[in-house]
């Protein structure tokens, strides 16, 4: 293992009942300075795994490390260094911008001149003095962020930072990550839009249900994409296509059906064998868009789009 | 956990109780004794302190009567759940114990406020009942308020009994509010100890048992004059309030934040 991993996990098992187990054996690995995108759907177990990282759950067994420290024995020391921001912001609704940063700062013991800083990184400069039961949800989320930033952290965990937000919202808050990651923190951000992850991070962990499926960096994920993908075919005639090629087919009526290939190289020998047998093809389409396929078809190997 | 945290937290704790309605609740809680004496004052036929000799004993145990029967167990309740509700309505636990702070910390610093806020009520409640008491001399003099003066020690002795049997049901309710987060229970088994209280006073090793009775207890047991430097519903209140806060305490630093 490297040395230089800020969050290390090893055979976390997790269950809110020990019949029914939420996490079974999680290893996981946040390189010092990554931007690290947690993927996986909902209920796949993210925020379960964010919550024993920082300690407000206590995993079965397993271990967890965070700088290199036992979370267990060194949680003061270690929370220090750690901004959090755990799906919804944790607002008082009554109080405006300020007070909610006051709040932080007292707990932290930080100076007020903080709380300046963070509304500007964070853009709230304007509505600092606004009740926050009046905020938008995408202010909201940025006043979260901002409480995670009060005491400068090394890390910073995000849970589904962008949930909710529009198209807008999203942008601002990757901008923002993309700021603090510039300045050298590491960024641990999950999500189950892996879009989102794809154009931010430059690691990547798949989890499904409690597994981590993948986890590597993004270029070494499009290699695996390239290898396996999925073809949408529009021809004279579906159903002899299907009996004809060896590939794993599903038919989607008369005339198109999608093909699942091992390695995209498959694909030009496909096409020249179809056309000997005088089959016409009208369209030849790769399905989703990105890595989108590849992680639905990962986290869900039932389902293609 | 050390002071200087601690304190940090109690001032957090303070700043989140801005624009709440809590600090109204104390002043309307604390000054509802007096505004109730003064209508009985008001009312005709009826005598709440008998005339002709020194009224200002009868009318602090008056006082103190309807203070611990009326007053004392739904203000403890509502001011309890709103002081921990605050955290369940900004969905905050997550947040506070993530943060670099002992669980303690914030434990404790939520029970100093709420003492405070119980302090405040019965500082209230004395400088409410004494300018009532005053005015009624102006407006009927047959009771003979301005020709004597008030006993402020027993007085003041009175509010320090009254609010040491009141920690027992602090602590018991401070510890269901953490244990849920819905109101509902906690409210609910507020009430049936409020209708329960004066149904067990005649039988004390019940009422040794409901913390909810232990204020009106103690007020019996002062009409009785059987008052030593800690009575019997004191010292099973102080029982209450160890246990209720070593337990919440102990199951608050280790409970899952899900």
């Amino acid at each position: 293992m490297k040395e230089d991993a800020i969050i290390r996990v090893n055979d976390l098992h997790f269950g809110y009942k020990p019949q029914s187990p939420i996490l079974k054996g999680l290893n996981l690995e946040v390189p010092q300075g990554s931007i690290y995108g947690f993927l996986g759907a909902n209920g796949a177990g993210k925020s379960t795994t964010i919550r024993n990282i920082l300690g407000l759950l206590k995993p079965a067994s397993g271990k967890v490390e965070l700088f290199g420290k036992d979370p267990g024995t060194h949680r003061l020391e270690i929370l220090q260094k750690v901004g959090s921001l755990i799906e919804s912001p944790s607002l008082y609704k009554q109080l405006d911008a300020r007070d909610n940063l006051r709040i932080y700062c007292q707990y932290r013991n930080i100076g007020k001149k903080r709380i300046e800083e963070v509304l500007e990184i964070t853009g709230l400069q304007k509505h600092k003095r606004k009740a926050t039961k009046d905020y938008s949800t995408g202010m909201k989320q940025r006043l979260g962020l901002a409480i995670a930033l009060l005491s400068d952290p090394d890390l910073l965990i995000l849970d589904e930072p962008t949930n909710g937000l529009d198209p807008v919202g999203i942008l601002e808050i990757r901008n923002i990550i993309r700021q603090l990651h510039a300045q050298g923190k590491t960024i641990f951000l999950s999500s189950h839009l892996l879009s989102e992850i794809e154009k931010i991070a430059s690691r990547v962990g798949i989890l499904k249900d409690g597994n981590m499926l993948f986890q590597g960096s993004i270029e070494e994920l499009k290699k695996i994409r390239n290898q396996k993908t999925t073809v949408l075919l529009k021809t004279s005639e579906a159903k002899k296509v299907s009996g004809l090629i060896p590939q794993k087919t599903r038919i989607l009526d008369d005339q198109s059906l999608e093909v699942e290939l091992q390695d995209r190289e498959e694909l030009p020998d496909l096409l020249q064998s179809l056309t000997r047998e005088n089959i016409r093809i009208y369209e030849v389409r790769e399905l989703g868009g990105e890595l989108e396929n590849h992680f639905i078809q990962m986290t869900n190997p039932n389902q293609t789009n | 956990m050390n002071s200087l945290t601690l304190f940090n937290s109690f001032k957090a704790e303070s700043i989140k109780i801005k624009h709440s309605p809590i600090s109204w609740l104390t002043l309307i809680s604390g000054a509802l004794t007096a505004m109730l004496v003064t209508v009985l004052f008001l009312m005709r036929g009826i005598d709440p302190v008998e005339a002709g000799i020194n009224p200002w004993d009868g009318y602090f145990s008056l006082c103190f009567s309807i203070f611990s029967a009326l007053v004392l167990i739904p203000f403890v309740v509502l001011i309890v759940n709103a002081l921990v509700q605050i955290e369940n309505k900004a969905n905050s636990w997550k947040q506070l114990y993530s943060l670099p702070i002992a669980r303690g910390n914030i434990y404790f610093s939520k029970l100093i406020l709420l003492l405070l806020f119980l302090i405040s009520l019965y500082l209230i409640f004395a400088f409410s009942i004494i300018p009532v008491a005053w005015l009624t001399g102006i407006f009927r003099p047959e009771y003979a308020f301005q020709d004597y003066s008030p006993a402020f020690w027993p007085l003041a002795q009175r509010l320090a009994h009254s609010f040491i049997a009141l920690l027992g049901l602090t602590a018991f309710h401070y510890w269901l509010a953490y244990r849920w987060k819905n109101i509902i229970p906690s409210i609910g088994i507020g009430f049936l100890g409020f209708v329960l209280a004066p149904l067990v006073l005649e039988k004390p090793a019940l009422a040794a048992f409901i913390p909810h009775s232990h204020v009106s207890w103690l007020s019996t047991e002062m009409s009785k004059g059987n008052i030593s430097v800690l009575s019997q519903p004191e010292m099973y209140s102080l029982l209450f309030f160890v246990t209720f806060i070593c337990l919440g305490y102990y199951q608050e630093k280790h409970r899952n934040i899900y």
